[in-house]
């Protein structure tokens, strides 16, 4: 069996995850989300253009967007082996964003497929997501973390204890917050699939963290005398093993899927990557560290406390 | 009995090898038949290629008898264009969501579809006589006079266009829809029988066009399009393929990982996890679950978290066969002393599941359902099954040495 002191180093972890955490709410502050178009509402065009464009190809082709369709920001994107591009627009009117009308979206494909000499079916697909959907989308992502975080909250405390249930949910909310770094940081767009990982991110995590407090409260009974760091110490050597054969075996299959699958694939592995990895990562080092803060705290305060004759 | 276990091992086998051909090729015997999933899984728009499109009521609280008038109105439309695939269904209490396999563009299937548009009669100041929700039905005629619209009323329309005629006798009563005048006839009698009739189409494929547009306004509101989108045949193809490839990939390599690491039973866990994608895809074909490309990647990634159950099981096991117990005690206390983890670990896990099928929409729905199914599933094989083929598999006697269950030195463990 290893011989770490998890607990020992906690200070730098905690460091760690801070750091990494400003570095994303400075990184939002500055450049915000790369919103997608479920949540910003509008039109995204996915168009094969049978070759893979040079970055001034990709500006020419923003350009002309923002010419037909007016819209101010237009992303144009890569998408999948390169000779696909993805082109986000809409249209403004008044203070309202709104989808492309028909002989717009036919105006734009029309220019392009004549520029690169593209057939009617080279357009691939299209969406047009209205505002109200949009906004709609964002409370309920916001809802559905806090309805899952209280529910699971609930149940370890009741399974475990109240001190469990709560460092176990901030370990979560931790995994979300380095998700959304990575997101603002690389400008990756922010869509619905984005929501469904998140929430996969939550189940996966605090499963993992389970695995972890589950040996702390068995060692907990088992070894009532031994002093608390060096049982959270072992609990950490006995279960590391397996909290890294998971991740790898989630890993390896999300991996796999990264590299190979379709766009929208693409999009789920990429947030499930990061959640896992990170997941892992602070079920070890966050979420057992806190909690062994927290126990060590109150019982410190009891010792300290005068006892009575 | 070192016989008889390994029978049971091999009729374990068997068995899940059995069901693994009849999922996935089906089955003919004599008159009955097992389809394969193949042929009966329902696949998402994502994933065979076709048109969304989203309604709204454009009105604040519709009942939902209205609601159901309206989705019923839609399906009628659907069929009369011959779109037997298409789906409608009522999402949450104001919308209505239309799926249509195998058309290229929304713009067309709406127009087919038609704009489920608000008729109004108004008199000539333009007040409001009565709204298309009081017209029960409106059909083109032939009469000696030329073609004619003729109009149904209900008890409370037939009350509203007696006073409207009666008060613009000889004058114009204009037909709007979504508030674009479409006819403007003259008023030439009061009419309280609730049966109008509009004069002067030039032909009936005119008198039939207002028909329907009449009776399409029989809506008590107006449906909006907010959202729609379509997606290319190709596309869905290559989407499931790709896709079908990497999952098929991923969990080969999550095999050889198992066997790996975890040696003899890491190739029992790897038997349950067949036995775990074979009822899973069992239930999202059978019990016609509609598979949406999410909801491959949550097939996929509940087979990778399906191991994690199995693998915390033998960790356990691995601990107890180091400290002296026989193969017996240490698989017994494994699975024993994994279970408390196990439970707790899935149990959050489905939470999550079930608040995204609560809260999710369409593909995320499907995710959430394969998600959910997947980790009640994989519970219950990782306990079951790989129980069964290991008991068996100790009783035959045949794997002594503790490197079969991943110890490091060479070493007889008692059964």
């Amino acid at each position: 069996m290893t011989n770490i002191d998890f607990m020992g180093k906690r200070k730098y972890f905690y460091i760690l995850s801070i750091l990494v955490m400003v570095i994303g709410l400075v990184s939002y502050i500055i450049q915000g989300f790369n919103y997608d178009i479920d949540f910003t509402g509008g039109t995204v065009l996915e168009i094969n253009l049978h070759k893979v464009p040079s970055a001034s190809e990709i500006a020419e082709l923003e350009r002309l967007t923002k010419q037909i369709t007016g819209t101010q920001t237009p992303i144009v994107r890569k998408i999948e082996d390169g000779r696909k591009i993805m082109i986000n627009a809409h249209e403004v009117h008044g203070k309202k964003r709104t989808e492309l009308s028909k002989e717009t979206r036919d105006k734009l494909f029309n220019a392009i497929a004549k520029k690169y000499n593209l057939k009617k079916e080279d357009l691939i697909s299209y969406q047009n997501v209205g505002a109200v959907v949009s906004s709609e989308l964002k409370s309920q992502a916001v809802w559905a973390v806090i309805i899952a975080s209280i529910l699971m909250l609930i149940y370890i405390a009741i399974r475990f204890e109240f001190k469990f249930g709560t460092t176990a949910v901030i370990a979560l909310l931790h995994d979300l917050l380095i998700m959304l770094t990575v997101y603002t940081l690389f400008k990756i767009p922010l869509n619905s699939t984005f929501i469904a990982a998140m929430l996969t991110v939550l189940g996966y995590s605090i499963n993992d963290t389970i695995v972890v407090f589950d040996r702390i409260r068995e060692n907990r009974r088992i070894q009532s005398k031994m002093d608390l760091k060096d049982l959270v110490n072992l609990s950490m050597n006995q279960t590391i093993g397996r909290s890294l054969s998971t991740a790898a075996t989630v890993v390896i299959v999300l991996f796999v899927l990264y590299l190979m699958g379709v766009q929208s694939i693409k999009e789920f592995a990429l947030p499930l990557l990061i959640g896992v990895t990170s997941g892992t990562y602070s079920s070890i080092f966050i979420a057992t560290a806190l909690w062994f803060d927290w126990e060590s705290s109150t019982r410190k305060k009891l010792q300290t406390k005068p006892k009575r004759v | 009995m070192q016989s008889k276990s390994i029978t049971k091992f091999l009729i374990g086998c068997l068995v899940i090898a059995f069901a693994f051909y009849i999922v996935f090729f089906g089955l003919n015997i004599g008159t009955a038949s097992i389809p394969s999933v193949k042929d009966v899984i329902r696949y998402g728009l994502d994933l065979k290629g076709g048109v969304y499109i989203v309604y709204e009521a454009a009105k604040e609280n519709p009942t939902k008898r209205e609601m159901e008038s309206a989705l019923q109105l839609i399906r009628t439309r659907l069929d009369m264009r011959n779109f037997y695939d298409a789906t409608a269904t009522l999402q949450g209490a104001k919308r209505i969501r239309v799926e249509i396999p195998g058309v290229k563009d929304p713009d067309e299937a709406i127009q087919y579809i038609g704009r489920t548009a608000l008729i109004e009669f108004k008199g000539p100041s333009g007040d409001l006589i009565v709204s298309g929700r009081n017209v029960v039905d409106a059909y083109a005629q032939q009469t000696p006079s030329g073609y004619v619209v003729a109009l149904k009323f209900d008890k409370e329309g037939t009350k509203k266009f007696a006073e409207g005629t009666r008060k613009y006798l000889g004058q114009n009563i204009g037909i709007y829809l979504d508030g674009k005048l479409i006819s403007n006839p003259v008023v030439r009698a009061e009419i309280d029988n609730g049966e109008a009739i509009i004069e002067g189409m030039k032909d009936l494929e005119e008198a039939k066009t207002l028909a329907q547009q009449i009776k399409a306004g029989a809506l008590p509101f107006a449906l909006n399009v907010i959202e729609s989108r379509a997606i290319g045949p190709s596309l869905g193809n290559e989407a499931l393929k790709t896709t079908i490839k990497a999952g098929i990939i991923g969990i080969v390599l999550v095999f050889l990982f198992m066997i790996i690491f975890y040696r003899l039973p890491g190739f029992i866990a790897d038997i349950a996890l067949v036995a775990y994608i074979v009822i899973l895809v069992a239930i999202v074909g059978y019990a016609k679950i509609t598979l949406t490309l999410p909801g491959i990647a949550g097939i996929i990634l509940s087979a990778g978290m399906a191991v994690d159950a199995n693998i915390l099981i033998f960790a356990r096991m691995k601990e107890e066969l180091r400290a002296g117990k026989t193969l017996k005690a240490a698989m017994d206390a494994g699975f024993r002393r994994a279970l408390n983890a196990v439970i707790d670990a899935n149990v959050t896990t489905i939470i999550a599941g079930i608040v995204l099928l609560f809260l999710g929409t369409g593909p995320i729905k499907g995710f959430a359902w394969t998600l959910t199914i997947g980790i009640v599933v994989s519970f219950f094989t990782a306990i079951t099954v790989t129980r069964f083929l290991l008991v068996s598999i100790i009783n035959t006697g045949l794997f002594k040495d503790i490197r079969w269950y991943g110890g490091k030195k060479t070493r007889e463990v008692q059964a």
